[in-house]
């Protein structure tokens, strides 16, 4: 097989670019969430995009629009429902991620003739992946590095330890809500191509696998954007060479990706000193 | 500072109620922090010491009341807030930690440059940590991060610093060097100081009036020789204390 024939595909000059884009996105979301211990973010709010796709799908409106809708409104509601409720961020994620996977199913029980477009949001297809969606994901992608370029000094601060800049006079509340809203946007944007469930492996595998190399949090970012690219393209590349399911693939690489960086970590030493 | 000066109002909290889930939690009819004085908050816990705290440093806003002074020109309130544990992978240094003080005054698009790095660093160097700069911020002792806290809080170049608890979960000997070091600050910048504790036996030798809080309420203000009785403890806490005199200062037993 020559290597470069894969170029040759518009499919897959557009997955390859879907790919590299989703992977810069996701990961640096996936930072947020691995530092913030909000993990199970990604899939919550990739439920509440299905279900507002299927809820576009429903009412005949844009699918896109729909996913874009309720995984930001998810992301409005799970900040305020922890800082004001008597509950961890992580049961608010609980709450709103089981509310989500009701509405997903109801909407796909309301859902009329072949289900086969709505499945489609939740598996993803990156090699049928539009320009539409390239663009979107790109400018999703330029974005965040641009936000990250602009506020480092507010996301580090807020990452890092949310109450210590809050104490600092920092608006951290209004940071933490506008991060838990990037990660909405992301988590929609990566739907036509890496699907509502695979998302999720995207966003913590290869942050969490930068957490184990670094102390720095400029690195980290890097890191988990390289790691993320290289998964989404090693991904791409695997699949197309052995014909392999190609978000499956894409998923595994990062998790690869991930066990080879934990078990390299040299924070591994420093745990067992620690405390 | 003169005797006028010190004797003016830091801080004055006048009819403030804070009512967090249909409950008061804090009532001050009037409270007044003078001007470079040190002082200690005591109480048992869920007396609203942490609360005032947070009312002062503008954290909290209360249900009814003024707190006139913080937050103005010549009050600026900066709070080192009590620890909690950290994960020892955080990928943040002290230094950069610190840093974090000054963030709010540089403002959204500006970067922390040269002269917050040195003033970080010469706050380091003041609380006695300038040699743990690089180090990331969880893999450090609860004194250290103490110290951070402090060095921290004083980026923000506070009129009036507020310390949560700062000798909590810390060791003897830790506790010993964090108490000698709010006191060595104290007298070098002249800060006006309040510091909520639970450590007794440190009040009379850092500060100069203490306020005793119960169920939300100020119960008691005066110096810090005449709170530590065994009957004013008693009332406080609801057990019984012993107070011993040790080289002409009271010593809390319980």
């Amino acid at each position: 097989m020559d290597p470069l024939s894969l170029f040759d595909h518009a499919f897959m000059r557009h997955a390859l670019l879907a790919g590299a884009f989703a992977g810069v996105c996701c990961s640096l979301a996936g930072v947020f969430a691995v530092l913030m211990r909000l993990s199970f973010i990604g899939v919550c709010l990739a439920h509440a995009a299905f279900a507002g796709g299927l809820l576009a799908m429903v009412l005949g409106g844009d699918p896109l629009l729909g996913s874009l809708f309720l995984s930001l409104g998810s992301a409005a509601v799970i900040g305020p429902m922890a800082d004001r409720g008597n509950f961890s961020p992580d049961t608010a994620v609980g709450i709103v991620f089981s509310t989500m996977l009701g509405a997903a199913i109801l909407c796909i029980g309301l859902l009329p003739g072949s289900r086969a477009e709505a499945l489609g949001l939740f598996w993803g297809n990156i090699l049928t992946v539009s320009t539409r969606d390239v663009w979107l994901l790109g400018a999703t992608a330029l974005t965040a590095i641009a936000a990250l370029g602009i506020f480092f000094k507010e996301i580090q601060a807020v990452a890092c330890h949310r109450d210590i800049a809050a104490a600092a006079g920092l608006p951290a509340t209004a940071i933490f809500y506008a991060i838990l809203c990037f990660t909405g946007v992301t988590v929609t944007a990566c739907l036509p191509s890496v699907g509502g469930l695979l998302v999720y492996s995207l966003i913590i595998n290869p942050a969490a696998a930068a957490y184990q190399l670094t102390y720095s949090l400029r690195r980290m970012f890097l890191l988990a954007a390289v790691f993320g690219v290289v998964s989404s393209e090693a991904g791409l590349l695997f699949s197309y060479a052995f014909d392999l399911p190609a978000g499956a693939s894409i998923v595994l690489t990062s998790s690869v990706v991930f066990v080879i960086c934990a078990a390299f970590s040299p924070k591994r030493a420093n745990r067992h000193t620690a405390g | 500072m003169s005797g006028a000066d010190r004797d003016a109002p830091a801080v004055t909290l006048l009819d403030v109620r804070v009512v967090r889930q249909g409950r008061a939690v804090l009532r001050v009819r009037e409270l007044v922090v003078k001007r470079g004085e040190f002082l200690g908050v005591i109480g048992p816990n869920g007396s609203g010491k942490s609360t005032l705290l947070a009312v002062v440093a503008g954290r909290l806003r209360p249900a009814t009341g003024k707190i006139l002074g913080a937050g103005t020109a010549g009050g600026r309130v900066a709070l080192a807030a009590q620890m909690t544990a950290l994960d020892p992978r955080l990928p943040i240094s002290i230094l950069e930690s610190v840093m974090v003080g000054a963030y709010a005054e540089l403002g959204a698009l500006r970067r922390p440059g040269p002269k917050v790095r040195a003033r970080a660093r010469q706050l380091l160097d003041m609380v006695g940590i300038a040699h743990l700069a690089d180090r990331p911020i969880g893999l450090c002792s609860g004194g250290e991060a103490q110290r951070a806290a402090i060095a921290r809080a004083l980026l923000q170049r506070p009129d009036v610093l507020l310390l949560d608890e700062p000798t909590s979960a810390l060791d003897w000997r830790a506790q010993r060097e964090i108490l000698a070091c709010i006191k060595d600050i104290h007298s070098r910048l002249g800060l006006t100081t309040v510091m909520v504790t639970h450590e007794l036996n440190a009040l009379p030798e850092l500060c100069d009036r203490v306020l005793v809080l119960r169920a939300g309420e100020p119960v008691w203000l005066g110096s810090a020789r005449e709170a530590l009785t065994p009957q004013r403890l008693a009332e406080t806490f609801g057990i019984p204390f012993t107070v011993l005199d040790h080289r002409d200062r009271p010593v809390v037993l319980f």
